[in-house]
């Protein structure tokens, strides 16, 4: 504040008129004036607001605030604030921030601007001082000083390595679990490339990354490898955004790193293991037949050449040799058939309703013996091998007439609904149903239901038809009331690309 | 030629398959003598000796087993076809596989026939047509 405007400010307090006073009354900011002494002179009405008290004139000295201290708390005594200090002749204190107290306990963040006044010899005849009042202000920044101590132990907390850079790709800053996982510190690290981070066979990525950062672009759930400190490679996920400034300009990225070395190599191993499974299931499927040929066509030259010199019990214990031969015969045929489903190839578009057409002429031995009637609504061409449409309409179908009830001649429907991702196609029948507890479990592989003597079959059928359902990322699910019928639904995707 | 007579060569490891073998033979109606070697190595030793002794027997019609002991028949299919006196022998391969790459595998290394074991008496039988079809007519 200048020596004129202070004059002028006096001027005006001395002022006769009542104007002058009103126009410091009416000033936003609280103001008062002191003598040579520190003890004041005058006020105006939003000092006596933020101060929460009235000063006595010619009593209160130094400020008109109840109680001051300092930003750290401790107790600022009258006689030596700002003013005080500046009336004393020491240096003019200016942006100070201090808290102060009304006799109310309510507290205010304000800053004095405090200046005298000297006459032509040059000593000091008034004081004054404006306090402004920084409360919200302070408490805005209080607020944002605890949101980023809360964003920095949330960062520093991470699984993850929360890595900053510029669009220069130059590391600003790097938590404590890029620490733990790249091996560099924060110190160590903080100012060079990223591409340190990269391995030289992927040193093309960088490039890529920040021309989409600089797009405005994020990087999703990017899989890549990354160089630890010590050169070890590591398998991670990097989520990366642009970060922008104020004024909404992209400075540079943040970029979330996790460790997925653990996930890939878990990964690994159930492919591993499952590929280990079908070769395993194939060969043992496979090399059984040999010996079973063996038997079965034995036991059969046993009874065709030998039935005359073997006695009634003898014949039937060859029966049950043949009866078990037989069996493992299907099942051995059926477990092969169910290891050699497997979508090598793109799928072609087969129509669904050719490929009923087909399945139909073959089981017409078990429809005319079962009378059973079988109708369908319009099915679509669907993006499949032929051969496994074939053998899931062949399961589906083959169960509804072999599960049929006892009361009733069979009536099974076969239907296909279109939906925005896909087709439903459902086989539905009027047969025995199947209970609610078995609704997973006819799913699995060899889960059979009922005895051999009842029902024949291996139990594949089932664990077939999901399995080929699995190969197009469909599903296959049963709906089903015991005693009235079952419904089997299976779901085949649009192929990727939009066909179909 | 001092082994004039023509013969059948069984390569067949499994004693449950040669003797439906020499039933299908028998019921083929071709009457020759049959030789049986039981893996790999005895029939590739069997095409050899035939090269260096002209008096020891060499095939007309070879029914070669595809999974044998020592060697696969894929190799002593190369083998024969390599032996300057055995290499005009028919050759019928049976094998359980109905895969129909190993079909196409031993079609290419030069068998005339390919045969697949049934489980059934009578299906295997059938072996007996192939054999009469494949049998040299001029040496019957």
């Amino acid at each position: 504040m200048t020596a004129q405007g202070l004059k002028a400010l006096i001027h005006l307090r001395n002022g006769a008129d009542q104007e002058g006073r009103d126009i410091l009354d009416a000033l936003p900011v609280a103001l008062y004036l002191t003598d040579a002494e520190g003890r004041l002179t005058y006020f105006n009405a939003a000092a006596v607001k933020l101060s929460g008290r009235t000063p006595q004139l010619g009593v209160d000295q130094w400020c008109v605030t109840w109680k001051i201290f300092l930003a750290d708390g401790t107790p600022l005594p009258h006689d030596q604030c700002p003013l005080a200090v500046a009336l004393k002749g020491g240096e003019i204190v200016e942006g100070m921030e201090c808290l102060a107290e009304r006799p109310d306990g309510t507290q205010f963040w304000f800053t004095p601007y405090p200046a005298v006044l000297r006459d032509e010899q040059g000593r000091i005849t008034h004081g004054i001082n404006l306090l402004v009042d920084i409360t919200s202000r302070k408490f805005e920044q209080n607020q944002a000083a605890q949101a980023a101590l809360l964003l920095s132990a949330i960062v520093d907390s991470s699984d993850d390595a929360i890595i900053s850079k510029d669009l220069n790709g130059t590391i600003t800053s790097w938590n404590k679990s890029a620490e733990r996982l790249f091996g560099y510190t924060a110190e160590e690290i903080i100012g060079r490339p990223v591409t340190l981070l990269i391995p030289s066979d992927r040193q093309q990525e960088e490039p890529r990354i920040i021309a989409r950062l600089k797009a405005g672009e994020r990087v999703d759930h990017f899989e890549t490898i990354r160089r630890r400190k010590d050169g070890s490679l590591l398998d991670i996920s990097l989520t990366i955004s642009p970060v922008r400034n104020a004024r909404g300009n992209i400075i540079g990225a943040s970029k979330i790193a996790r460790d997925i070395t653990e996930r890939r190599r878990a990964e690994a191993e159930i492919l591993r293991a499952n590929r280990d499974l079908e070769q395993f299931a194939f060969s043992a499927s496979h090399d059984l037949q040999e010996p079973l040929r063996g038997l079965k066509i034995y036991s059969e030259l046993l009874a065709r050449r030998y039935s005359s010199k073997l006695d009634g019990q003898a014949l039937e214990f060859l029966g049950h040799l043949r009866a078990g031969a037989t069996r493992m015969e299907v099942l051995v045929s059926d477990l092969l058939a169910y290891t050699q489903i497997s979508k090598r190839e793109e799928p072609e578009m087969v129509d669904a309703n050719a490929t009923l057409t087909i399945v139909l002429e073959s089981l017409a031995g078990s429809i005319a013996e079962s009378g059973a009637r079988i109708d369908s609504g319009p099915l679509p061409v669907v993006p499949m091998h032929a051969a496994h449409l074939q053998q899931l309409f062949q399961n589906l179908i083959g169960n509804a007439i072999k599960y049929r009830s006892p009361e009733r001649k069979p009536e099974i429907h076969v239907a296909a609904e279109s939906q925005s991702d896909g087709w439903t196609m459902a086989v539905t029948d009027n047969g025995i149903g199947i209970a609610p507890e078995y609704k997973e479990k006819v799913f699995g592989l060899f889960k059979r239901l009922h005895s051999n003597e009842e029902y024949s079959g291996t139990g594949i059928g089932l664990a077939i038809c999901q399995r080929i359902v699995a190969q197009y990322d469909g599903r296959i699910w049963v709906d089903s009331e015991p005693g009235q019928g079952s419904a089997f639904r299976f779901t085949i995707p649009r192929s990727r690309d939009g066909g179909g | 030629m001092a082994a004039g007579k023509s013969h059948i060569l069984v390569v067949e490891d499994n004693p449950a398959d040669v003797f439906l073998i020499r039933e299908t033979i028998e019921a083929s109606g071709i009457k020759v003598p049959i030789h049986i070697v039981k893996d790999g190595e005895e029939a590739t030793r069997f095409f050899d000796n035939a090269d260096s002794d002209d008096s020891a027997p060499c095939p007309s019609l070879v029914i070669l087993d595809i999974n044998l002991p020592k060697k696969h028949g894929i190799q002593i299919l190369q083998h024969l076809r390599r032996s300057h006196r055995c290499r005009g022998a028919s050759v019928i391969v049976v094998s359980t596989s109905t895969a129909a790459k190993d079909r196409e595998d031993v079609i290419l290394n030069g068998a005339d026939a390919y045969f697949c074991k049934p489980s059934k008496y009578d299906d295997f039988l059938k072996l007996a047509d192939l054999i009469r079809e494949w049998f040299p007519k001029t040496t019957k």
